[in-house]
Formats: structure tokens, C-alpha cells, sequence
């Protein structure tokens, strides 16, 4: 259970001729990729052409209905745990409770997850933004409020792999820049970025893949 | 073990502040077995017949009506998929979420009951028994109910449909519990009845949180 993730650790994710399925209709079939630390995949696509439905597959959450999903030459679902260990991945639903303050969530946040920075609650707060807003009932706030409390993770985070569907819905410019940084430190660090998005972002096109879904 | 605290401490976190939510079981449960006396009759052997009925069925339906709350808003903002990708046991998980829901539900219905009952001239002496059935049965329902909220969470209509589901495994557990408390009431001996009901919950605390974690993945996929 405590395995310290090596810092230096190169690692790979990659898929093998996945295909997908909703109903009887097929969303995409042999979509294959390699990413290597270091490097992040943009996944663009219409709507409905299966964006996140990807993204669940590469978590895990859902099972493809062809291919695999390979973490360091290893399918993800016969090491579970070691990959969670590794994974972070933010849906496209915030996952904040409504019911609970900014500082409660936050707290949550930090005791659920494996977290490397000691960072307490306000220092937390304040990264994204939301230092004066901590007692304050998330269902108060606004949809992009809401959006950096989810995203405040990806501060004190420490897993090497970031899945991250549509991370920049409802942010202001302001806090896009503050997340695009925090993706390229995260790149520099060795780690590995999945996301997905309408909008461009900012990222080193040298540590760019791209991947388009097309029906 | 962290993360069964974890999640406990969160749960009942959140029950405390949808207290209306919470408060509806309850509020079902006194409402349904007050109206007894005044829709069926006054009479008091007739009560003291149909009592230890009354308050079984209206506390099973009352934790079905509210078994739908234990994954339900975690799945729509998105929470639940959060959880399941925590590194560590689901099965933990799972039993805090079970036993959050039973402690904000099952707990406050087991200590209303001997109110409700005087009101329907419950024999006294077998109000012990009532306590002890509530106390090991409403666990099971938990638990049992769990399954078919984490089976149906994903259709829209799930709400029926788990009940549907859930049903013919919740009429064991009444069925014994009520025998139990006419078997106190006639001073006849209880412990068998009790033991049987002690087998049910240690089986489902076993078996249960395995079908359910497989049935969130389910869900999910």
C-alpha cells in the first residue's frame, strides 16, 4: 500500500486498438496511442464522438468493448491498485458536494487523496482563488467556483498521470493561465496528461499528441 | 481502515445537512403507524394484535423509500466514479456507506419505535424484542438495499425498479423478526429467532459488499 512512487520513474501508458460501444452504435473503434512521461494527449472530437467515454476507459471506470489499456506494459485492470495509485482523473461533473463549505471539500479532498505538498486548507484556497470564499457553501457558488474547487486537486496532486476531461469549462482567463502552468510543471515533473478540450490550450507543442475521434 | 473513516465521517457529514432528506423515513414512519389506530379501529386488543405488523412493515418501507439517497447524489455530481477510483478497498468503502445511511436512517427509526408502539398498546414486555429485531434487522435492509440502488443507479427509472428487486429479500428478515415478537409476546422462547436474524446480517455483511462494489462497476461501465 505505501509504495513511494519514484520521482525520476519513467512511465508509459498506451492503448491497443480500442473500440467502444453505446447501445448498438459504435462511438469509435481502433483508437491507439503511446504516451510516454513527459508528454500529454489531447483527445479533440464532435460532441458525441466519444471523448469521454475514452477517458473512462483509460481510468478504468469503464471497460472497452475491444482492445486494452496498457500502464507500464501492464493492462490497467490487472493492477488496479498500483494504477490508482498513480491516477488522477477529474470528470467532467465537478464531484464538489453542494452541501459542504469550500473549506470542507477541500479538506476532503486532501484526506482522501495520496498528496505529496503539505499544503494546509487557506494555502489551498488561495491557489485557486478562493481564500475569502472558504466558508461558504459550495452550491453558492458559481459553476467556474465550483469548477476550481475540483481542480484545486491538481495542486498538492502527486499521481504521474492526469486524466482531466474538459478541465477549463466555465474558468476565467485568469485561471486558465494559472491551470495551464500548473499542466506544464506537471509535464516537466515526468508526468503524463490526458485530457480533453474545445478550446485550445496552451501546452509545448513538442510534448504534444494529438488524437481526433471521428465518426 | 482510513478510508472507511474517511467516507463515514463525510456521510454523516452530509446527512446532517440534508436534514429534511433524512427527516422523511422518520416523519413516513410516525404518520403511517399513527393512522392506525384511527383508520382501522381504537380497539385496544385489535391493536395490540396487529402492532408488531404495523411497525415491521412501515419501518421496511420506510428504509426502502430511502435507500435510493445512499449512492444517488454521489452518482449525479459525480462523486461516486471519484470514490471508486480511490486507491484502496472498495469493499470498505462500500460498508461506510452502508453504515453512514444506517446510522441516519436505521438508528433514528430503532428509537422512535417503542413510542410508536405504546401508541398502538404494544404488549410491554415484548418492546424489548422489537428493540432487538430493529437493532439486527435494519442493517440487513441496508445493506440488502444497497445492492439494488448500485444496480439501478444508471436507468432512469430506478427507483422501482430497486424496490422491485430488493423486495423479495426484505420479506425473510420481516418475516422472522415479526415471528420473533409474537413469540415474545406469548412468552414462548425468542433466542432461536434472534440468532436466525444474527446469521442473515453476518451473512450479508460478508457477501453484500462485494455484489455491491461489482454492481457500482456495473453502473459505471
Amino acid at each position: 500500500m505505501t509504495i513511494k512512487p519514484n520521482n525520476t520513474s519513467i512511465h508509459c501508458l498506451a492503448a491497443q486498438n480500442l473500440s467502444c460501444e453505446r447501445g448498438r452504435r459504435e462511438l469509435f473503434s481502433d483508437v491507439a496511442f503511446s504516451l510516454n512521461s513527459g508528454q500529454s494527449l489531447i483527445v479533440t472530437g464532435e460532441n458525441g464522438s466519444g471523448k469521454t467515454s475514452l477517458l473512462k476507459i483509460l481510468t478504468g471506470l469503464s471497460l472497452a468493448a475491444e482492445g486494452a489499456v496498457l500502464w507500464d506494459q501492464q493492462d490497467i485492470h490487472h493492477q488496479a491498485q498500483s494504477y490508482q495509485q498513480q491516477l488522477l482523473y477529474i470528470g467532467h461533473r465537478a464531484a464538489v458536494k453542494t452541501e459542504l463549505t469550500v473549506r470542507e471539500n477541500l479538506q476532503l479532498l486532501l484526506k482522501l487523496w495520496p498528496n505529496e505538498l503539505a499544503m494546509s486548507i487557506p494555502e489551498l484556497a488561495a491557489c485557486v482563488g478562493l481564500r475569502k470564499r472558504l466558508s461558504v457553501q459550495c452550491g453558492r457558488l458559481s459553476a467556474g467556483q465550483q469548477r476550481r474547487v475540483a481542480l484545486a486537486r491538481l495542486f498538492v496532486a502527486q499521481q504521474k498521470l492526469w486524466i482531466l476531461d474538459e478541465p477549463l469549462t466555465a474558468l476565467d482567463v485568469e485561471f486558465i493561465e494559472a491551470i495551464e502552468q500548473q499542466l506544464g510543471r506537471h509535464l516537466d515533473n515526468q508526468g503524463l496528461l490526458v485530457l480533453t478540450t474545445h478550446r485550445g490550450i496552451e501546452i509545448d507543442p513538442a510534448k504534444l499528441i494529438k488524437l481526433e475521434l471521428s465518426r | 481502515m482510513n478510508i472507511f473513516l474517511a467516507v463515514l465521517q463525510r456521510d454523516l457529514k452530509l446527512a446532517l445537512r440534508r436534514r429534511r432528506e433524512v427527516a422523511n423515513p422518520l416523519v413516513f414512519f410516525i404518520i403511517v403507524v399513527s393512522l392506525f389506530p384511527l383508520g382501522v379501529s381504537p380497539d385496544r386488543e385489535l391493536l395490540s394484535e396487529i402492532a408488531p405488523g404495523v411497525i415491521w412493515v412501515t419501518a421496511l418501507l420506510a428504509s426502502l423509500m430511502s435507500m435510493d439517497a445512499i449512492f444517488r447524489s454521489d452518482y449525479d455530481d459525480g462523486s461516486l466514479e471519484q470514490l471508486l477510483l480511490l486507491p484502496g478497498s472498495k469493499v470498505l468503502l462500500v460498508l461506510a456507506k452502508v453504515t453512514a445511511h444506517w446510522i441516519s436512517i436505521g438508528l433514528p427509526l430503532i428509537i422512535i419505535a417503542p413510542v410508536m408502539a405504546l401508541l398502538l398498546y404494544f404488549p410491554a414486555h415484548a418492546i424489548v424484542s422489537l428493540m432487538v429485531t430493529l437493532l439486527i434487522s435494519t442493517p440487513i435492509l441496508s445493506l440488502l438495499g444497497a445492492v439494488g440502488v448500485a444496480l439501478t443507479l444508471s436507468l432512469r427509472t430506478g427507483g422501482i425498479l430497486s424496490s422491485l428487486l430488493i423486495l423479495p429479500f426484505y420479506i425473510p428478515v420481516l418475516i422472522f423478526s415479526t415471528m420473533a415478537i409474537s413469540a415474545a409476546t406469548s412468552n414462548l422462547p425468542v433466542m432461536g429467532y434472534y440468532a436466525l436474524l444474527g446469521a442473515f446480517l453476518i451473512m450479508s455483511l460478508i457477501l453484500v459488499p462485494f455484489a455491491v462494489v461489482a454492481a457500482l462497476k456495473v453502473s459505471h461501465n
